[in-house]
């Protein structure tokens, strides 16, 4: 195992009064890595996460969490959680709350007092620091979560259901947090429902079903190679349809007509303007010519299966 | 450091959760009520010019405030102990279903930190709570009538180990019953403590020391030793004709051995917290 992964882990496995919830989880994230952690309900999304973070014990099984063992408080000194089910002191005010979290992490006064407001700044909570977390909405709790999750500028963030009580604004400053992370090469680990979100902010994703990952893909990869494409014509002249398909096999294969539709792979979509030009240019009208990429959640279902696996 | 936060947060929690408040409220009362009582028997005895003849054949001025001063240390006994399963037994048990611990959990300080800083921070306010209550008790007492204890920093003392050995309960039950059950643990264990030193007081003072009530006596202060550490203050503080020290308190007198023993009661409870706490899936 190197350093070089944020986590890495090797048959983990977590049996709670002989109900399996994790049965075999090896995972590696490498480091700078925006990676989001997806499953049915159930799969044992937070299961594999509380492990992570030494909330819960491995029943089997070993991993590492920045280079140590999981457990080891040295590492979580650099991580940062925003829990699923984000509870909080909620006697303490906004600022409060950010300054106890920041003397456990371990940070110095100074430090603390200038990370704070800056935090609850970034979060959009600068005017709502003196006010007891009792009084927050669930979406100010939330983002409250989020900055005492970033407050130690960690190397790893893990973020639990971020934007479940988030509005679209919320979710958008989500997404952007997300981002400037990236910027900074921190990784995150993100468990979400939301496929839409993991979509535009994931590099990579690993899917697992009843505890066990069963595939991981990298977002970026989805987009590039083969690619499926419908191409939408109006009526060709007789006999013209033979000499279309032998034209177009030079930008890929499988050219066929299907339903009354062409179709063909096409071996990189960078070629799709080319071939746009190519067929108006031998007179045929163009209607369409629309890649059929997977969606995340196509890919969801196919994995996990409509039963969401239970 | 780690343990400093968590007894800093557990007063703080404590304090503006009103807790603290209540607490002094509460005990300003009961202190105010029995200034107020035995002013009244003060004034009338001082009125009357001594007790009356039957009863200064019996007692002397000192056994009578003595009696006041012991029976006021019982109701600030039985607080102290309620209190201290009271105030702790949230404190993991409430953080734990609702999820608080994790965001403690996860920060880089080690479980039995977080435990002992609990233990601690509750530790801190029941010393207060004692030495306001008890130490109330004593000071009215030879403010209002003269009569000061001989000496009182012992049953204080013992007292405190008392709410301690109870904190360790709640403590211990917290890291893995609910809230409910674990408050059931800690006044249930103090139930059998009670009935079992009557058991062997009464017993020793009608039957004039029967080993079967002894043994019951002994047996529930193993089971746990508050009310044995109690016996044992009072054994020090009260005269020897106040009736306490017939029925109460020193029929079957204790000995040093149960200060002993509730300590190493404590700790080991303690001990065992850390443990169940430290295997405990947050």
């Amino acid at each position: 195992m190197t350093s070089s992964q944020a986590i890495e882990t090797a048959n983990l496995r977590k049996v709670y009064n002989g109900k399996v919830a994790v049965a075999d989880l090896s995972l590696s994230v490498p480091r700078g890595e925006v990676f989001g952690f997806l499953g049915p309900n159930g799969a044992g999304k937070t299961t594999s996460l509380k492990m992570l973070l030494g909330l819960a014990a491995p029943t089997s099984g070993s991993g590492q969490l920045l280079g140590r063992p999981i457990g080891d408080p040295s590492a979580r000194a650099r991580a940062g959680f925003l829990p699923e089910h984000f509870r909080f002191h909620d006697w303490l005010t906004g600022a409060e709350f950010l300054d106890l979290h920041g003397q456990l992490y371990g940070m110095k006064q100074a430090d603390r007092r200038q990370r704070a407001p800056e935090l609850l700044a970034r979060v959009g909570l600068a005017e709502h620091g003196d006010k007891r977390l009792r009084g927050y909405s669930k979406g100010m709790l939330q983002r409250i979560g989020l900055a005492q999750a970033l407050l130690n500028r960690p190397e790893i963030v893990f973020l639990d259901e971020p934007t479940s009580g988030l509005d679209p604004v919320g979710r958008i400053l989500v997404r952007d947090i997300i981002r400037e992370l990236r910027a900074q090469g921190t990784t995150v680990f993100l468990n979400s429902h939301l496929l839409s979100e993991v979509e535009i902010t994931c590099d990579r994703v690993t899917f697992i079903k009843r505890g066990a990952v069963v595939r991981s893909a990298s977002l970026s990869e989805m987009g590039r190679g083969a690619l499926p494409v419908e191409i939408r014509i109006g009526a060709l002249p007789a006999g013209a349809l033979s000499d279309l398909l032998s034209g177009l096999s030079r930008w890929g294969r499988d050219a066929r007509v299907e339903d009354g539709r062409l179709h063909m792979i096409v071996d990189d979509e960078a070629s799709l303007p080319d071939m746009a030009r190519w067929l108006v240019g031998q007179g045929i009208d163009l209607y369409g010519l629309i890649p059929q990429r997977l969606s995340l959640e196509e890919m969801f279902l196919q994995i996990v299966g409509a039963d969401g696996g239970l | 450091m780690a343990t400093r936060i968590i007894i800093g947060l557990t007063i703080r929690e404590a304090r503006r959760r009103k807790v603290l408040w209540g607490l002094l409220i509460l005990s300003a009362l009961f202190l105010g009520l029995y200034a107020l009582g035995l002013n009244f028997v003060y004034t009338e005895i001082v009125r009357h010019g001594g007790l009356p003849r039957g009863a200064s054949r019996l007692f002397s001025l000192n056994d009578v405030w003595n009696f006041w001063l012991t029976a006021a240390l019982y109701g600030a006994n039985f607080l102290l102990v309620m209190m201290a399963v009271l105030i702790s037994v949230d404190t993991l048990a409430g953080e734990i279903s609702s999820g608080t611990i994790q965001s403690i959990a996860v920060k880089p300080l080690r479980r039995h930190e977080i435990l002992l800083g609990k233990w601690l921070g509750f530790a801190v306010m029941l010393a207060g709570y004692t030495l306001l209550l008890a130490g109330g008790v004593i000071a009215i007492t030879a403010l209002v009538t003269g009569y000061a204890l001989p000496t009182w920093l012992p049953a204080l003392a013992l007292m405190f180990v008392e709410a301690l050995v109870l904190l360790s309960v709640s403590i211990l039950g917290g890291t893995r019953l609910s809230t409910l059950a674990t408050g059931v643990l800690g006044f249930g264990l103090f139930g059998v403590a009670f009935i079992g030193s009557w058991i062997e007081q009464i017993g020793s003072f009608v039957l004039v020391g029967s080993d079967a009530a002894v043994a019951i006596g002994r047996l529930a202060s193993f089971a746990m030793p508050s009310e044995a550490l109690w016996r044992y203050a009072l054994s020090g503080v009260t005269t020897s004709r106040n009736p306490f020290s017939f029925v109460f308190g020193g029929a079957s007198a204790p000995d040093a051995g149960v200060v002993v023993y509730a300590i190493g009661y404590a700790a080991a409870l303690l001990a065992l917290a850390v443990l169940s706490f430290q295997r405990r899936d947050l």
